[in-house]
């Protein structure tokens, strides 16, 4: 029997490529995401590439109220999740403070009441993995993204607590924290060598899946890389350009 | 509102690693995404993967459009044989997804490392050239994005005029969002081969005469030393062969670093060509290879162009007609080798007939021959002037995605649909070769 994945922020380029190595190895989806023809691009993509079933679901994340029957209807589609993927997010480099709102809303707040329904339906099925997207910026706040890297901070609190709450009964709650990637979302951000691609990405994703760790660095490396980081000392975080 | 895109400046170069330019880039997400806005006196040009060896990918004090996202499949026709896909899907994305389903390319350069894009804008040929002709062949429809918002779609039969611009059309008659495409049946993933010894060009030619039976040939040859031994490739799709043959990656090995420059000397050169040869004694050489083997040799090594070292390389490719091409590669050769800068790589390739509705397509009937010379600066360029010469008196033509020097008379002269064909040319798009080539004149 084939496996199966809902993926809310299916049109994220990160989510896509994601999706594009599931759907290559058979698994069935559901793909939810707010904007219809982008959606649909998608999904008819991964239709032409796969054989398993893929369901577009619309939805936004920004509606809360909605979340809930989101949840039912993705279930419904595929009678069962193996991985719910949360793989939204929203960056402004200097929000104000309707921005700051939105990231807080988006990245924060939203990601894990989501988080919470998912992780009920999985402990209901008794077992599953809760994948959800987080980012290295919320392991030490620098100031080129001292907003977003706290509603990422935020988020892995949440994912930790989330985590202990669950694991008793079979799920697994797994923090994917990729560094740069060359998306829409940091379209305004200088790239460099170490920006990483949506494929990439993606592949480091799948390995996580598949690997035991509770929290993963995409590409690994950023694991010793943050670690030290956090040990510098403030004056010197302050002064970082990245 | 999302913060303004950054137009971030980056070292940007063609494959054979010269010229590079600072370039400024931006990036078009979705097909169905406008046109970013322009700055006063911007251009734009479309970069997929900058496999092209020339400006012809490039567009100093302008923008590149980049389209890292739009590499999707749209529709596929398992039944006739046609898919349509965005233009950023690379040939080996596609290989990937067609060659399990039983169908191929319907012509293939030496790469898969290029984009759907990038090979309609240089209509690329392959070693099939003579049966199939060149990419733009099989093109039956596209879309182009123009700097004015209109999406255009251009198929032999509407907006023709457009259509034959575009094949070809080097990326500036506008972005071109998604193409349709005729696909060819793949009996296997694997060609019969066969390679044969020939002792100099003449006898390249007796040995190509007997080339009728076999859709792909291409011929590589010493260029050290006259009268120019090489071995003359010939292969056909095996007509069945075991199936569930699985892609190898690209770029197992890569080249780590730029080479120093003293590490492709001449006599090194030499010695490998000799290698190579003495590595085929046998006059007539019969086996069986995988279709990446065969047509993507180099995919295999990652940046292969650094074996250059950093000044890169410069290839000179020419086409001229039957009867004076080889005339031609002949004058050439000997004209390196005088001044002491031998060619390091030779391809020889037979066009045939069909040529493409390509307004600045580069095939002609006749003999192509692609020739590799180490980037040393002045020297080369003065080598390459020489050769010039000689292509204009045979009357023969340069090719523009290899050639990041040609003068504007070159090109004119090789192509007298330029004039036409600038009719069609995007106002907001231009590129480096283009403003040489043709730009300030009326």
């Amino acid at each position: 029997m084939s496996k199966k994945a809902v993926i809310f922020g299916a049109t994220s380029l990160i989510a896509e490529h994601t999706a594009r190595l599931l759907a290559a190895e058979g698994w069935e989806l559901v793909l939810v995401g707010r904007n219809r023809q982008a959606l649909q691009a998608v999904a008819s993509n991964l239709r032409l590439m796969g054989c398993a079933p893929v369901h577009e679901l619309l939805g936004d994340a920004a509606d809360m109220s909605a979340l809930p029957q989101l949840v039912d209807s993705a279930h419904q589609l595929l009678g069962r999740f193996d991985l719910a993927l949360i793989a939204w997010g929203s960056f402004y480099p200097n929000p104000d403070a309707r921005q700051i709102q939105e990231m807080e809303r988006i990245n924060h707040t939203a990601a894990t009441a989501l988080a919470e329904l998912l992780g009920e339906a999985l402990a209901q099925q008794r077992g599953g993995t809760l994948a959800v997207l987080s980012s290295v910026a919320g392991d030490v706040l620098r100031p080129a993204n001292f907003f977003y890297g706290s509603t990422k901070a935020a988020l892995d609190a949440d994912l930790r607590k989330l985590r202990l709450k669950l694991a008793p009964r079979g799920v697994r709650v797994l923090t994917i924290k990729p560094g740069r990637v060359e998306t829409p979302m940091t379209a305004f951000a200088p790239r460099s060598f170490l920006t990483a691609t949506p494929a990439a990405t993606a592949a480091g994703i799948r390995r996580a899946l598949q690997g035991r760790r509770d929290v993963v660095y995409v590409p690994g490396w950023l694991r010793a890389a943050f670690f030290v980081l956090r040990l510098l000392p403030k004056w010197l975080v302050s002064r970082l350009r990245f | 509102m999302p913060a303004p895109p950054l137009r971030q400046t980056e070292l940007v170069r063609p494959w054979n690693g010269w010229p590079a330019v600072p370039q400024k880039t931006l990036r078009v997400w979705r097909s169905a995404d406008p046109l970013p806005e322009p700055l006063t006196g911007e251009t734009f040009l479309p970069f997929g993967l900058g496999r092209s060896l020339s400006d012809v990918c490039l567009n100093p004090d302008g923008i590149l459009l980049r389209t890292p996202a739009m590499d999707r499949f749209l529709a596929f026709d398992e039944t006739r044989g046609s898919i349509r896909c965005e233009a950023g899907v690379t040939l080996r994305q596609l290989l990937e997804f067609l060659t399990p389903r039983g169908w191929f390319l319907p012509t293939t350069p030496g790469t898969s490392q290029v984009t759907v894009g990038g090979a309609i804008a240089n209509d690329v040929h392959g070693k099939d050239h003579h049966c199939n002709g060149s990419f733009g062949c099989h093109v039956t429809r596209l879309e182009l994005l123009r700097s004015d918002g209109r999406r255009i779609e251009c198929s032999p039969d509407a907006q023709s005029e457009l259509f034959r611009a575009t094949i070809g059309g080097l990326g500036l008659t506008g972005l071109i969002t998604w193409a349709e495409f005729r696909l060819k049946r793949m009996p296997s993933p694997f060609l019969d081969v066969e390679s044969v010894r020939f002792d100099s060009l003449e006898d390249w030619r007796r040995v190509a005469q007997e080339d009728s039976a076999w859709e792909y040939t291409v011929a590589w040859l010493d260029g050290t030393r006259a009268p120019f031994p090489g071995i003359h490739i010939r292969g056909n799709f095996a007509a069945s062969a075991p199936t569930g043959y699985r892609m190898r990656r690209d770029a197992a090995v890569t080249v780590p670093c730029y080479a120093p420059g003293w590490l492709l000397r001449p006599s090194f050169i030499s010695a490998f060509n000799r290698l190579k040869l003495l590595g085929q004694p046998a006059m007539v050489k019969k086996n069986r290879q995988d279709f990446q083997s065969f047509f993507y040799p180099l995919d295999r090594i990652g940046n292969w162009n650094r074996l250059y070292g950093r000044r890169g390389y410069l290839q000179y490719q020419f086409v001229a007609s039957h009867e004076r091409a080889l005339g031609l590669l002949r004058r050439v050769l000997e004209t390196a080798i005088a001044s002491r800068q031998p060619a390091y790589l030779v391809v020889l390739k037979t066009l045939g007939p069909s040529t493409s509705a390509g307004l600045l397509s580069f095939p002609m009937p006749g003999l192509t021959a692609a020739i590799d010379f180490p980037n040393l600066g002045k020297p080369t360029l003065d080598l390459f002037s020489r050769f010039d010469e000689m292509v204009r008196t045979a009357k023969g033509r340069l090719y523009p995605a290899k050639d990041p020097r040609m003068s504007a008379a070159m090109f004119r002269d090789g192509y007298p649909a330029w004039r036409e064909f600038s009719r069609h040319v995007d106002p907001a798009f231009s590129s480096g070769f283009w403003r040489r080539a043709a730009g300030n004149t009326p």
